[in-house]
Parts: structure tokens; C-alpha cells; sequence
């Protein structure tokens, strides 16, 4: 940790200051570099190459709470202050931002001219660099590698690259927009993003859907979920999604259903004709997501995001239910948020132990988004694959030769 | 190298090991003719051990190796430029699992694109990605080449469709990439192995998505009278907030040899062009959305629209769309197919122009391309045995390619980098940016072993447009 006295002889004075102290998993943060164009956050980084000075890189601190812990960070790399649209192509429904603009102000410039952002994260006004560094998604539109063209990066010597582009089709050299969305900081800072929109639906409603909280009721649950107009699917009974509380041995099913005005009409009668479904008031989606960032309990609760395959949901879920977990999930995409207080834990190793078996039997994989510093301390949040351990470092090492970007967060502790 | 190739006969049996020059002859290119590379031998393996162990024997006598599929590429990825082992995935085609209930398929690299759709079509699923080629082209090169095909407008191209890859590191190493239920944690490699041409590994088991056959599919086919406003209807459709499942258009040239061709579907031949609209989903949105297609295309100047009446019909227009490439063989004997991006409002205006650096050199052009992508295919018809048309043929694509850069559009959208456009990197990336990319190669394969001589460029800038310069001068046949 370090003031922005100290670091005035490297850092133009005018980007850095003192802030309140802000920790992250036990590493407080005091001094903070704000860049406002790519060219100063060039500067920055590569004065901080340099000299051997690491930074933890923050857009609106949504997701600090994902990752493992910080080993080292002299400084906070704010993105808030590199903000606005650099170009909003309306014909070809593309648009082109900088990483600290809020994703509310985006949404609300396409939205007016007719098209939707498919980026939906948690959080307080997240902005767009910490949401795609994060990978961060929401109910509606899933992870965001389906929709970012282009980025703009500075990488650990304060050097400018971009990859990808502005169209929607482009095998022009290496993808490496993959590795940087969701390396949250780690091997590059993304500066800027072109993003793919997306028509905004002439139709939409919100159903909520009753079902048995059985094999039976998880089936027809994904059944339901599978209709072709369905964006949103969100089944919980747990959770205070809803305003009424539930039974134990019922759920439910909250579904969005958007796209062409008869599509909407047809899957809305087949839907309210072969299941238990009435249409609610559409904020029930903003409970939902702002449910799917936090959980219940103390802010050092256990929540953890599993991918699995459809099928194994519902093993997966009476398992957590036996280990004490809250559950809820999209079922058509195989999302689970799982959470509980983790006083209750008789024993994290085998609580652990038995979510990495879950996630690899179902077919899938995990992260645990929130855990008592005591937990993160022992296991790698993102349960990395030992198999990969080596070329994750690589990368790493190379691209960050001298450790200096979100030093120790990411998988494999790198 | 004779003990090396006897080595990789030990692995995979004397009768899976071609070397002898008649049988490399079918190795010197792939579906692109204008660079070739002959391979010391080619290995025919059948599992994954065998390809690890393969790489290692090639990693320790510094020999490169070059993954290759059906070698139906257009960008000359899978031939041998600087020779080497070939090692070709065509007998690794086993679809190993299709699991129903989760939508998704395990298949082996060499199984053919089309044929996997065929095989899960009676459970109401398909494999999205369709390239024209997906008659003979594999899966294994459809992953190295982010290949995308007709449909990607509304489907996406192959990286959106890949869950899970194993894959032989260039160190010979097996490592798995993503899982079953898709997502990622941690980098993302899985993302960046799509597309990456076989440079950073080889692709031994593929896991990918398969999607819901749609209820309804209407295929419409607009005769307008001129390219430039077909294009415009392109437009004005997206705008109207339709996503149409593909959006084709053919210009006259390319309607002509395709009536002349066993690919004829009844186009009118003083057609200016013709835009192929696919709409699928529910019945009763399709139908909507056809009679607003129809409404729009009719503004935008179209003479008249048909609709396919049958899947018969359906498959005739279609037929001539994706047999135009084939058909283009009767107008010359050799054809340069193009492949660039552009910003989709940009599309009537950069079709006038490339029509206009046509008739500027004097070449044989024909625009065959995916209109709704904004992914061009200007194909130069031409005689390689010319050296002068030759000449005239790279200095058109050159400007052609700068006019789609220039207009905010990419050297290729499909087709890749390969041998063919490594010297026009230079015109999208900058020294930094392709440096940073070329980190990422250093990550898996510092050794530079693993299908050297493609993707990355040799000169520091973009080098003249003559056949010497950029290699062509090794054309055969001449």
C-alpha cells in the first residue's frame, strides 16, 4: 500500500490521489491513478512497469469481491475516469466505448434508437471494462464473449494494441479478445470495446411459472425454459426473488419471453395452457439479478457459481440443499448460484472437496464468487484445472513480465 | 529424415505413412492453388496418442508439423510450406457421443461438417456452422479456422458453437480445454485456440453445441436489377429489426455460371443479382417476417420474389448458392476466392468500387458473398499461366482488400490468414498488435514447429503487389 505522495515522481500528479481505503482480501488500497484517455493510462502503466510498481485495476468495484487474493498491489487503476461513447454506429448496430462508462449510460443511448445492449451484469452501475474483465453477465444475455468485436488494450508496459475489430465477422489473426474477457486485469487493461447490439424486441412478457420441486418439476422447469421466445429463466424457491415466500417442496420459474410480437403471443398461450403460469410485473428481473451478486447472510458468506449440464441440475441442486446451500438457477443455460453462511460449514476442505466433484460429474466447472478470506486463502477460487497450471502461468508471465497487473487473483494464483 | 519417417511408421503402421512423391501430390495445397509446399511425408493417425507421439518425434528432430482436415481451406493453412510432417485428422471421424437431453455432441476432428447434422437431425438438432464446403470439410479444420458458412448471421460462426477440445500441445502434451456445459474459468483458452489455425496445437476431440432444428423455415429468393440494390435491401432489412437466419446475394456474373453449371436453379440470367433470405423460427413469426422482407425488398427495387414452395425448392436455391464457388471452374481456370469484412452500410458503395478496380485491371470478377455479415467474397476468375493477368490479379485483391480496411472492415472473415493474406496483416494491425499476438504463440509453441509460415507476416510492412514478392512465383503447372 501506498500514498500518492510516493508515487508522484512516476505518476502525473493530476491522475492520482488518496482515497478512502478500500480492501481487498485483507490488501488496503490508499492511492489511486484515474486515467481519463488510453494515452494517460498508457503513461501510467508504463511508468509503472518501470519502476516495479503493481496495480489492482478497479472500473466500479462490482466484482472485487470475485478472485483470489491480491499478493501484492502498491496502487489502485481506477478505469472511472476513461468514460464516454466513441462512436454509435445506428445503422449497423454496433457501438464502440470506453471501459469506465457506466453500462446503465450505454443502455439507455441504444435502447432510444432501437436497439439493446446484451450486456446485463449486477451491481452499481458496472462499468463496461470491469463487466468484460470480469466476464461478467446477467439473467438475460449469458457471458459476453458473444458480443464483444474489439478491444482496445493497454497491456503491462503501457503499450497500446487492439484486437478483433468492428464488424461481426473477423478471423483476422489471433482471437485474443477470449483470453482478456474474463482474465479480470490480469494479463492486459482493457481500455476500449466495440460491442455487437442487438434488435430490441418488438414484444416481451414475464411469466411466473409453478411447478413440483421434483424430477418431474425440474424436468418440465427446463422444458419451459426451452421455449424458443424464453430470454430470461430463472428457477429458485429459496431465495427472496419473490415477495411471497414459497413452500420448500415447491419452485418456481420466472420467465422472460421477447422477439417478434405473434412468436411472444404463441409461446405465452402454450406456456399458460400447459403449466401453472401467470404474467407478473417485469422488476421482478431486476431482483433477480441484483440476487445473483449477492446472497444472503454476512458480506463473508460462501456463494458459489456452478456450470453444469441441464440435466444434472437437479442432483446438483439437492446436493447443495444437503450441504446447506441456497440454491437458484438459469436452467436453460446450466447456471446454479449456490450460497450459505459459511459459519455453518463443519468443514471447509470437505464442503470443497464435494463441490469439485459435483461440478466435474455434472459436467461442468465453478468459481466460488464469495468466500471468507480464510477459504480463498486455501483453495484457488477459480478451482483451476492442475492440467493447465503450466500454460496459465505462461501466460501470465508473459504478458505481464514483471507481475505487475492484479498480481496473485487469477486462476492458478498468477 | 528417412529415420524420422520410419519412427512415425512405427506409430501408426507403414500403411498409414505417405512418402512418395505421386502420393504428396494431393498434399502441395489445399482449396486454395496459389502456394503450394510438399511435405516430407504425411502420417495418417488414428488417436490421439498417436498424434502426441508423433509431435514429439518431430519437437526433437526440429522437424515442423502441419495439422490438416479435408484441405478444403482457402487461405493455404494446411499445406507444408516449409515442409515437414503432414499430419492428416481424416481417419479420426467418429462421432463419439450425442447426448440429447443437453444438446451437444463429442466428435472426432475428421468427422465431415454436414455429416454430423445428418446424424442428430431426427432428434430436432443440428450443428449450426455451415460453411459451403460442409459436404467435405471436417470439423477438426472448421475449429482451426473459425469457419462460419451462410447461417452465422443468426447462428454465429464455430466459436460460439465449441464446449470442450482436447487438444496435442506442440510440446506433444494432451490437455483438455472447457467442459460439457460450456463457460469458462480462468483464461480462456478454448477462445483462443478457435481460430488460430493450427498453430498452437492440434484439435483431437471436439465437444460442441448442437441447436433445436427451427419449426418453420422460409427461404425467399429477390431478383433485383442491379448488386448495389440488393445491398441496399440488406440494409434496410436489419434496420427494420429482423434477423434473418442468412442473407446471400450473387451478382450476375456468378448467376450466370451457376444456370450454366449442374447447380442451375432456374435464376433468371439478366438478373443484376439476387439476394437468398432465410428466416426460421416459430410458423407463425416466419410468416410475418417473410411478408415484411418481401415489403422491403420490393421498395428497395427487387423485380419479384419467390418463395421456395418445398424443401425441394429450398435446397435448389440453395444448391446454387453454395455450388457457385464450383460453378465459377467454367469461366477460367483458376479462381482467386477473396474474403474480406466490411461495415454492413458500407456494402452498396464498396461493391461499386470493387466493380470499378475490376474493370481498372481488366480481370474477371464475380461477387458471391454472406451480405448480411457484411463478408465479402470477390472471386477473381483467371489463368495462372498468365504472368501478367497474374500480376493484375494480386494488385486488384490488394486493393480491394485496402478499399474494406480503409472503409473500417478486416482482411478475412472466414477464410483465415494462412500463407495467402500474412503479408496484409500489416493493413489491420499494427507492429504492437502483432506482437502482442505473437506472445500468445510463444505461450504454446516457442519453437515456432507447429504449421510454421502462416498467420504472422515476413516483412515488416506491406510488400508490393508482385507474384515474386509474395511467393507465388512457386506456382506450378506453369
Amino acid at each position: 500500500m501506498r500514498r500518492s505522495a510516493e508515487l508522484q515522481k512516476f505518476i502525473d500528479p493530476s491522475h492520482l490521489e488518496d482515497k478512502e481505503t478500500l480492501t481487498v482480501d485483507g490488501l488496503p488500497l490508499i492511492a489511486v491513478a484515474s486515467p481519463s484517455t488510453m494515452e494517460e493510462l498508457s503513461r501510467i502503466l508504463q511508468s509503472l512497469f518501470e519502476n516495479d510498481l503493481s496495480v489492482l485495476v478497479t472500473g466500479n468495484g462490482n466484482r472485487l469481491h470475485v478472485g483470489n487474493p491480491p499478493t501484492r498491489a502498491d496502487l489502485r487503476l481506477s478505469t472511472l475516469d476513461l468514460k464516454g461513447i466513441l462512436e454509435f454506429d445506428q445503422e449497423d448496430g454496433v457501438i464502440e466505448v470506453l471501459a469506465g462508462t457506466p453500462l446503465p449510460q450505454v443502455r439507455n443511448l441504444v435502447n432510444s434508437e432501437g436497439w439493446e445492449l446484451p450486456l446485463d451484469p449486477p451491481g452499481n452501475a458496472p462499468t463496461l471494462g470491469g463487466s468484460l474483465a470480469s466476464a461478467a453477465f446477467g439473467p438475460r444475455f449469458g457471458h459476453p464473449r458473444d458480443f464483444v468485436l474489439g478491444l482496445g488494450m493497454v497491456m503491462a508496459d503501457g503499450t497500446q494494441t487492439k484486437c478483433g475489430g468492428r464488424v461481426i465477422k473477423n478471423v483476422t489473426g489471433y482471437d485474443l479478445m477470449k483470453l482478456y474477457l474474463g482474465s479480470y486485469g490480469s494479463i492486459g487493461v482493457i481500455g476500449s470495446a466495440w460491442l455487437r447490439l442487438l434488435p430490441y424486441p418488438e414484444s416481451k412478457k414475464v411469466l411466473k411459472v409453478s411447478f413440483q420441486k421434483d424430477d418431474e418439476g425440474f424436468k418440465d422447469s427446463l422444458k419451459a425454459s426451452r421455449y424458443t421466445s424464453v430470454r430470461v429463466a430463472c428457477l429458485t424457491n429459496s431465495y427472496p426473488i419473490l415477495e411471497a415466500s414459497l413452500g420448500s417442496d415447491s419452485m418456481n420459474l420466472i420467465l422472460e419471453i421477447a422477439g417478434d410480437e405473434k412468436a411472444v403471443e404463441r409461446d405465452f398461450n402454450e406456456l399458460t395452457n400447459a403449466y401453472r403460469a401467470d404474467e407478473i410485473d417485469d422488476d421482478v428481473l431486476l431482483r433477480i439479478r441484483s440476487n445473483q451478486n449477492s446472497s444472503p447472510g454476512a458480506s463473508d458468506s460462501l456463494a458459489i457459481h456452478f456450470r453444469v449440464l441441464p440435466s444434472k441440475l437437479p442432483v446438483v441442486w439437492s446436493s447443495l440443499n444437503k450441504l446447506g446451500f441456497s440454491c437458484f438457477s438459469y436452467p436453460n443455460r446450466g447456471d446454479l448460484f449456490a450460497s450459505l453462511d459459511p459459519n455453518q460449514l463443519t468443514s471447509d476442505t470437505e464442503t470443497l472437496v464435494a463441490v469439485r466433484t459435483l461440478a466435474s460429474d455434472s459436467g461442468g466447472s465453478f468459481v466460488l464468487e464469495r468466500a471468507p478470506l480464510r477459504m480463498k486463502r486455501e483453495f484457488d477460487v477459480f478451482g483451476t484445472d492442475p492440467s493447465l497450471s503450466e500454460i496459465t502461468s505462461s501466460l501470465k508471465e508473459t504478458f505481464d513480465p514483471r507481475g505487475i497487473l492484479n498480481v496473485g487473483r487469477v486462476s492458478g494464483r498468477n | 529424415m528417412k529415420e524420422l519417417v520410419n519412427k512415425i511408421e512405427t506409430i501408426v503402421g507403414p500403411e498409414n505413412v505417405l512418402a512418395n512423391d505421386s502420393d504428396l501430390l494431393a498434399y502441395e495445397f489445399d482449396g486454395l492453388t496459389l502456394f503450394s509446399g510438399c511435405p516430407l511425408a504425411v502420417a495418417l493417425p488414428k488417436t490421439t496418442k498417436e498424434i502426441s507421439s508423433i509431435v514429439r518425434l518431430c519437437r526433437e528432430a526440429s522437424v515442423p508439423f502441419v495439422p490438416r482436415g479435408a484441405g478444403t481451406g482457402l487461405s493455404g493453412g494446411a499445406v507444408a510450406i516449409e515442409g515437414g510432417i503432414v499430419i492428416e485428422c481424416q481417419r479420426m471421424n467418429q462421432i463419439l457421443k450425442i447426448d440429447e437431453a443437453d444438446r451437444y455432441a463429442v466428435v472426432q476432428p475428421g468427422v465431415v461438417n454436414a455429416e454430423l447434422s445428418d446424424a442428430v437431425g431426427h432428434l430436432g438438432l443440428f450443428y449450426a456452422p455451415d460453411p459451403s464446403s460442409q459436404q467435405a470439410c471436417t470439423i477438426g479444420g472448421n475449429v482451426a479456422e473459425n469457419s462460419g458458412g451462410p447461417h452465422t448471421l443468426k447462428y454465429g460462426t464455430t466459436t460460439n458453437h465449441v464446449l470442450e477440445l482436447e487438444l496435442v500441445l506442440p510440446d506433444g502434451e494432451i490437455v483438455r480445454l472447457g467442459c460439457p456445459a460450456g463457460g469458462s474459468v480462468g483464461f480462456d483458452f478454448l477462445g483462443a485456440m478457435v481460430g488460430s489455425e493450427g498453430t498452437l496445437g492440434i484439435v483431437t476431440e471436439v465437444t460442441v453445441r448442437l441447436t433445436p432444428l427451427p419449426e418453420k423455415i422460409e427461404t425467399l429468393l429477390g431478383v433485383f436489377p442491379d448488386i448495389v440494390s440488393a445491398c441496399r435491401a440488406v440494409g434496410e432489412i436489419l434496420r427494420s429489426g429482423l434477423t434473418p437466419a442468412s442473407l446471400e446475394i450473387s451478382d450476375q456474373r456468378t448467376i450466370r455460371a451457376v444456370e450454366s453449371s449442374v447447380y442451375a436453379a432456374g435464376i433468371p440470367t439478366d438478373a443484376g443479382a439476387v439476394l437468398l433470405i432465410e428466416l426460421d423460427g416459430l410458423k407463425e413469426a416466419v410468416e410475418r417476417q417473410a411478408d415484411r422482407v418481401s415489403e422491403i425488398a420490393m421498395g428497395c427495387g427487387a423485380s419479384r420474389i419467390e418463395v421456395a414452395k418445398d424443401e425441394a425448392e429450398r435446397q435448389r436455391f440453395w444448391r446454387a448458392r453454395k455450388g457457385a464457388f464450383g460453378a465459377m471452374g467454367r469461366l477460367a481456370p483458376d479462381l482467386f476466392v477473396h474474403d474480406a469484412v466490411v461495415p454492413r452500410k458500407h456494402l452498396p458503395e464498396i461493391l461499386r468500387k470493387i466493380c470499378e478496380i475490376a474493370d481498372h485491371y481488366g480481370i474477371t470478377l464475380s461477387n458471391v458473398f454472406h451480405a448480411g455479415d457484411g463478408n465479402l467474397h470477390p472471386n477473381i476468375s483467371f489463368d495462372r499461366r498468365d504472368p501478367e493477368e497474374l500480376k493484375r490479379v494480386i494488385a486488384a485483391g490488394e486493393e480491394i482488400l485496402r478499399l474494406c480496411v480503409d472503409a473500417g472492415g478486416v482482411i478475412t472473415g472466414e477464410h483465415g490468414i494462412g500463407v495467402e493474406k500474412k503479408e496484409y496483416l500489416h493493413l489491420v494491425f499494427s507492429e504492437s498488435d502483432l506482437a502482442t499476438m505473437s506472445l500468445l504463440r510463444d505461450v504454446f509453441d516457442p519453437g515456432r514447429v507447429c504449421n510454421p509460415g502462416k498467420i504472422f507476416p515476413t516483412t515488416r510492412f506491406c510488400t508490393e503487389a508482385n507474384p515474386k514478392a509474395r511467393g507465388y512465383d512457386r506456382v506450378p503447372f506453369s
